[in-house]
């Protein structure tokens, strides 16, 4: 440990440096403040022994600078002097001082002062250390709530949100455990979603992106509400800690907003409101997350719009909104806003809220999201604007034996076909000439099953049977699917052209009439009767399917 | 051993010469002479009624002459500290004891060394 | 993707739903819930309901051959209704309107 000791008496410094010395310690002096405090700012001490007074600058001063000089650590100061009143104790202990040490001096006695005040810096030290180390960790948790709260903002605000269906969303904190999505469906209606996680901020928010990717994903892939409901509540059921889950409301609007399906698990009443009267629609099912469903257990409810309607969801942010008395905004005062005037906008609604809640804070999430039905009828030529026609383009494609043996990608593929703006009156035909290839190729060329299996129903359900087991030992496979478009005047012509890596089959009866097997080879009829040309080669391991389709 | 046994604390001073070792008869020296100095710009001051300047003094000389052993000195220059805030008229008579003690101790310190 | 039966009251006639997609992956479920009702031979019709079908595949169309043959093939009553566009292009292309009532 280096020490300071400052003194005017060159005796007093000759012993007490020598006392320091046989302990261990480096010395170096100082005759007063003032080159004290010099030397102070040039060397590196751990600790000051100041005597008080002195000529040029006393001990009281010198203190003052030198606590004033190591602000960023300890640098305990011992002032050498009996306390012998309170006044100079206070100008001590204001100055800075740290302990008092009086002559004669004592070894045990400033040698245990000396430890003490080692104990103190190390315990400053530990301090000072945990201290920096808490606001580096501190930094580390704003950035990481930065980028989380990206990533967040950027999911969710891919929210392709219609303009038929208005919403607001007002979370507690940065990040909402309230969710609110909707998407135009492959059928030309819409999926709507409301979600309200356990909790609020980011704990309650880390729920919603999963459930935003397989929502939009699942519907782009055209699968309905009901499925996309499974879906997501298994998915969080694997997902969600035990306690957590989510209260959630999925509706599916036809593409007329005339045909509404509504599943309410766990959110307060979805309300209809028409002209002279509301219908309600409570929770039915248990919030997401809780336990594994299946469609057999979603109860969707069915509706038909006859006459102007809204469609009114909320989280129970919205009517458990509390004023200073703990009186919530309610049910009915919602209802009366909306019955009073079924044109009434969220902001008003949101507006009436605030007013009841008056000086009270927003304790959790408040979401409010309204459908007004039926949709205004749109022109159809305004369907195919230019922007939406088509061009030519080549999509080509391998799968490998992990993905047959596990996967049916005619669904991803259609999706992808249609996407490039071919009218969706096409999807289904395109979606059977493209299963129904792929698995001809993959039932017979790759996995050589007969056909003549399936002439009655136990063969049928044998040849089924087989079909998975030997897709789960099968052992190296490839197809490749290539699709391309050309255009001519009014539509384009899909030319698809798919090869396997099987032995092949025997083709050369389809060509005939249908096989006296009535129950085998209709798929590869049906492709051949949507198709303007269909033509296999390479003993039946490669065809190619051309497939006309017009604008509407 | 020394004649006037009150002047010095000698197990403090036994204890002083064990750990300056080399630099023993040095601390003497040093105090020997600075403490003379002392004395005579204190005689100076009281002549002067400088009260201020005798109680920096005396403080001085109360602190190095404890910290040689020199206790009687050491209580005799904090006597006159304190009456030269408190009963100047005092100073001057203990002003005569402390000379006397500080020869005392001198002589002391030359024959110990 | 769902499938449902139901028996009507006098048990003459059992309607069968299916909802979503008709492919290979029912062969199973559909034979086995036209053959629960095994017990009662008193049904005379049956009704497939494609009203909420969405798509249908080649191995959909040997399921309902081989529902024809359990009633009794070419003696057997067999109606398919709530076809939309799409899956009556299906059946008519397979010549099914000649085997099948097929209600649009």
């Amino acid at each position: 440990m280096n020490i300071l000791i400052v003194d005017d008496d060159s005796t007093n410094l000759l012993i007490l440096s020598s006392i320091l010395k046989a302990e261990g310690y480096t010395v170096e002096t100082a005759s007063n403040g003032s080159e004290a405090v010099d030397k102070f700012t040039s060397g590196y001490f751990e600790l000051v022994l100041m005597d008080v007074m002195m000529p040029v600058m006393d001990g009281y001063q010198a203190t003052l600078k030198i606590k004033e000089l190591s602000l960023d650590r300890f640098v305990p100061i011992i002032f050498l002097t009996a306390i012998t009143d309170e006044y100079q104790l206070a100008k001590c202990v204001e100055s800075g001082g740290d302990d008092f040490l009086t002559k004669p001096y004592n070894k045990v006695i400033l040698r245990s002062k000396i430890n003490a005040m080692a104990r103190i810096q190390a315990l400053y030290d530990v301090v000072q250390t945990q201290k920096s180390k808490l606001i580096s960790l501190n930094q580390q948790i704003e950035d990481d709530l930065d980028l989380a709260k990206h990533v967040y903002d950027s999911i969710l605000s891919t929210t392709k949100i219609d303009p038929v269906i208005d919403s607001k969303i007002i979370p507690v904190a940065g990040f909402n455990g309230d969710v609110i999505l909707s998407v135009k469906n492959s059928y030309g209606g819409y999926h709507l979603m409301l979600g309200d996680f356990t909790g609020h901020g980011l704990a309650a928010s880390f729920g919603t992106i999963p459930v935003a990717d397989l929502f939009y994903r699942l519907t782009e892939t055209g699968f309905k509400i009901a499925d996309i409901a499974v879906e997501i509540n298994n998915k969080l059921n694997i997902l969600l800690p035990t306690g957590y889950f989510c209260a959630a409301c999925f509706i599916s609007l036809d593409e007329n907003g005339q045909k509404i399906e509504i599943l309410n698990a766990g959110i307060p009443d979805v309300l209809l409101f028409q002209e002279n009267n509301v219908l309600e629609y409570p929770s039915v099912h248990l919030p997401l997350g809780v336990v594994k469903t299946s469609l057999s257990k979603l109860k969707f409810v069915q509706c038909k719009i006859t006459s102007p309607s809204r469609l009114v969801v909320y989280s129970d942010g919205v009517i458990e909104a509390k004023n200073k008395e703990g009186i919530m905004f309610g049910e009915d005062a919602l209802k009366s806003l909306f019955s009073n005037n079924i044109q009434v906008e969220l902001d008003d609604v949101v507006k009436e809220i605030d007013i009841h809640r008056e000086t009270c804070s927003q304790d959790d999430d408040l979401t409010i999201a309204s459908v007004k039905l039926p949709f205004l009828t749109k022109d159809k030529s305004l369907v195919y604007s230019r922007s939406e026609v088509s061009y030519e383009w080549k999509l080509e494609l391998e799968f490998d034996r992990d993905f047959i043996r596990k996967q049916q990608p005619a669904m991803n593929i259609t999706s992808a076909i249609m996407s490039q703006n071919i009218p969706d009156s096409h999807r289904d035909k395109i979606f059977t000439i493209i299963t129904e290839l792929y698995n001809n190729s993959l039932e017979h060329g790759i996995l050589g099953l007969d056909s003549a299996l399936k002439s009655s129903p136990e063969g049928f359900s044998e040849y089924y049977t087989m079909r998975e087991m030997l897709l789960s030992q099968l052992d190296d496979a490839k197809i490749n699917i290539s699709i391309s478009n050309k255009l001519h005047d009014s539509g384009g012509i899909l030319i698809i052209e798919q090869k396997d890596s099987g032995n092949g089959f025997d083709y050369t009866g389809l060509y005939s009439q249908p096989s006296n097997n009535i129950y085998s080879g209709r798929g590869i009829i049906l492709v051949r009767s949507l198709c303007k040309t269909l033509t296999y080669s390479e003993k039946g391991t490669r065809v190619i399917a051309e497939y006309v389709w017009n604008y509407d | 051993m020394c004649g006037i046994m009150t002047s010095l604390n000698l197990e403090l001073f036994e204890e002083l010469r064990i750990l300056l070792n080399d630099n023993f008869s040095y601390l003497i020296d040093t105090y020997i002479s600075d403490t003379t100095k002392r004395v005579e710009q204190l005689n100076a001051a009281i002549e002067i009624e400088n009260w201020d300047e005798v109680r920096t003094i005396a403080h001085v000389m109360k602190s190095s002459s404890a910290n040689i052993g020199a206790l009687e000195l050491s209580d005799i220059s904090q006597q006159i500290e304190h009456d030269s805030v408190y009963n100047t008229r005092g100073v001057k008579i203990i002003y005569a004891r402390l000379r006397a003690e500080l020869s005392a101790v001198i002589v002391c310190l030359n024959k110990n060394r | 993707m769902s499938l449902k039966g139901n028996l009507s009251q006098d048990k003459s006639t059992l309607t069968i739903h299916i909802d979503g997609r008709f492919d290979f992956n029912l062969h199973k479920d559909f034979r086995e819930l036209y053959s629960s009702y095994n017990s009662d031979a008193k049904i005379k019709e049956y009704i497939i309901d494609l009203s909420e079908t969405k798509y249908m595949d080649s191995s959909a169309l040997g399921m309902l051959l081989l529902l024809r043959e359990y009633a009794g093939g070419d003696s057997g009553n067999i109606h398919i209704t709530g076809c939309n566009s799409e899956i009556t292009e299906i059946l008519e292309i397979s010549n099914f309107d000649r085997l099948f009532k097929i209600d649009k």
